[in-house]
């Protein structure tokens, strides 16, 4: 078990940061990952081993905060490939337009002499040069063509075409940035879950509230109703996928199992 | 909670102190004292019968000594559970089985909150946490969010089906004279209020007031000596899941799926059985939330549940007739105001606002971050 005299997990995780990794911890008894690090891992077990994360996730949850005189922030509930789950921000793109299910890549935003560097997400692009999402690709950038970056190739891809770990090192320097790539400049143009016929439509989270044409304004009189939905507040189709019938059987309606059973 | 005996004890005195805005300087410790005061007076008691008391509060660690030392009362049993909102309905649960063991015979439960007052930042200071504080969620309204983003995508909740647990509150509200608000509300004015936490704007969030509130407890036999209607508690339960968000199990699933059935299991009832449910509501997702976990409705049907005015005065189930946290008061921890209600309820003291025949009440608390959750079922001397 961790000496809490010699190191805390919590410092082990930040040497991590610092050097531009995303470490994680998997607990040695049961095989299954554990975030946020700690020294006994969940159900008891103290053999807890260090690992570092590939840094591919998918968007699990995901809100846009408005503290007053301030950009809008995205705050979401990141899925690792590995198993585990974290909060973070996705970058380079407009906030409101980060969608459950978009697949994302870890770096680190620097540190400074307030803050310690900590792992943000970007999304994930493909060799194609299209963010990956449940289904095909952007429709915006596959009209561009690949990202531009500062040096040669895909800031993310080797060569090769394999991604290249961390987001701390090197790397970050080319990533072109959020001002670089040409079409993360149309805020607003997002066509939004409900047009695109790649993302999974299980909801309408955010599209069916917010037309593309009415940019990010939250207090916009008519922002939160979709021209689709007419005027009657209580429609009831509005926002359900015609394919999701009704509901009540959704695979998500059962029980997580980590609260056994009902009335135990 | 297993092991309790449906209707060993019952409420006997329910008083709410001052709300809304009090005068400067006001300590929570002078609400709860108030809260006291009136709630004995309800119920016909002496402060020397007291020889418990239970309490949580955001302002000071150590709310059971200030209280005892306001009133100056020294139980036999002090408990000051403290799990966010619903810490009072778990205090309830934890007098009655002091109570059923003849630790103690008298239980008061107290609550006190100046955070309008002094500001939410001085009353209720958020915690730091290395893995979530870098990244500025505005808590806990960004966890409940994540929660409703959750929602939306999964089962197509929609912004306008929150809205509406917003509106019926407010028309619930309109109808109770210590209610905050006092202006009618629509589904527009919530959807275009400002925005603190996409999907939720301030008027999806609860409001910020001063207030507290106290009930006093005791067993069914002292209950019945005594000059009110009791209500009789017929069945509790609690349970935690999680402290931050990041690690909540499900974001669809509160651990009201296990706090609800142990209390219907007590009580021997079924939710068909309620006549009127009080549940927290700190946001517009967490009534949607609780309807599904408690079993009012099938899980991920919520938001269609409350759509057309449901849980509004005249609908089909009557939700928050106090007009809940949204538009009748919530100061910070709002648990103990949400048991008053269903207690007035089950004792036909609502007057405007009264459920016909209400002869079950369900009180369900919500704290921290979907964190806690606690049940506790209210019946009328009918129900024994």
């Amino acid at each position: 078990m961790q000496d809490l005299k010699k190191n805390s997990p919590f410092g082990i995780y930040l040497e991590h940061c610092r050097k531009g990794k995303l470490a994680y911890q998997v607990c040695a008894d049961d095989g299954k990952p554990v975030f946020f690090p700690r020294v006994v891992a969940p159900g008891g077990g103290t053999n807890l081993e260090w690992r570092l994360s590939k840094g591919l996730g998918t968007v699990h949850a995901t809100t846009v905060v408005h503290y007053r005189n301030e950009p809008p922030l995205n705050v979401a509930l990141i899925d690792l490939d590995e198993g585990f789950r974290m909060m973070s921000r996705v970058e380079d793109m407009d906030p409101m337009q980060v969608r459950i299910g978009m697949r994302v890549k870890v770096r680190m935003h620097p540190g400074d002499e307030k803050q310690p560097p900590y792992p943000v997400f970007t999304p994930l692009l493909s060799e194609e040069g299209s963010p990956r999402s449940g289904g095909g690709g952007h429709p915006l950038l596959s009209e561009e063509g690949s990202p531009r970056s500062g040096g040669g190739g895909h800031p993310l891809l080797t060569e090769e075409g394999s991604p290249r770990s961390g987001g701390g090192g090197e790397g970050a320097q080319d990533h072109p940035g959020p001002s670089g790539h040409p079409s993360l400049k149309k805020e607003g143009s997002y066509p939004g879950p409900s047009g695109h016929p790649s993302l999974k439509k299980e909801g309408s989270y955010p599209g069916a509230s917010r037309h593309p044409s009415l940019g990010s304004g939250a207090n916009h009189p008519g922002a939160s109703r979709h021209p689709s939905l007419g005027s009657g507040a209580n429609h009831p189709g509005a926002s359900r996928h015609p394919s999701l019938g009704s509901g009540a059987n959704h695979p998500g309606a059962s029980r997580h199992p980590s609260l056994g059973r009902r009335g135990g | 909670m297993s092991g309790l005996k449906r209707g060993s004890v019952a409420v006997v005195g329910a008083a709410e102190s001052d709300l809304g805005q009090v005068a400067p300087e006001t300590t929570p410790t002078d609400l709860m004292a108030q809260a006291t005061a009136r709630a004995l007076d309800d119920c016909g008691l002496k402060l020397s019968d007291i020889d418990a008391v239970l309490c949580a509060h955001t302002q000071s660690r150590m709310s059971a000594l200030q209280l005892c030392e306001y009133l100056r009362i020294k139980p036999r049993y002090f408990d000051s559970t403290q799990i966010g909102g619903s810490s009072f309905m778990s205090h309830l649960a934890h007098a009655q089985a002091a109570i059923e063991h003849g630790v103690c015979e008298v239980a008061l439960i107290a609550y006190g909150s100046t955070q309008r007052s002094v500001s939410r930042a001085a009353a209720s200071p958020r915690e730091f946490n290395p893995y979530e504080t870098p990244y500025r969620p505005l808590l806990p309204a960004s966890a409940y969010a994540l929660a409703a983003s959750r929602h939306m995508h999964q089962y197509g909740t929609t912004r306008e089906q929150l809205a509406e647990v917003a509106v019926a509150a407010r028309r619930w509200a309109l109808m109770n004279p210590a209610a905050w608000e006092k202006e009618p509300l629509t589904i527009e004015q919530v959807l275009n209020a400002r925005m603190v936490s996409f999907p939720l704007t301030v008027r999806d969030c609860c409001l910020v007031t001063d207030g507290g509130g106290a009930i006093i407890v005791t067993s069914v036999a002292r209950a019945k000596s005594l000059k009110n209607k009791p209500a009789h508690v017929l069945g509790v339960g609690e349970a935690i899941s999680h402290a931050s968000i990041s690690n909540m199990p499900d974001l669809c699933v509160t651990a009201a799926a296990e706090s609800g059935p142990q209390a219907f299991r007590m009580a021997r009832l079924k939710p068909s059985d309620v006549d009127m449910l009080s549940l927290y509501d700190a946001f517009t997702i967490t009534p949607i939330l609780f309807l599904e976990d408690l079993g009012f409705c099938p899980k991920g049907e919520g938001g269609r549940f409350v759509a057309g005015g449901a849980i509004a005065p005249g609908g089909r189930l009557a939700v928050n007739t106090s007009g809940g946290g949204l538009s009748y008061c919530h100061p910070g921890m709002y648990g103990l105001l949400v048991m008053i209600e269903a207690v007035r309820q089950v004792r036909s003291e609502c007057g405007r606002r009264q459920v016909k025949n209400c002869e079950i009440a369900l009180a369900h608390g919500n704290g921290g971050v979907l964190s806690s959750q606690c049940t506790v079922i209210f019946g009328s001397d009918a129900t024994l």
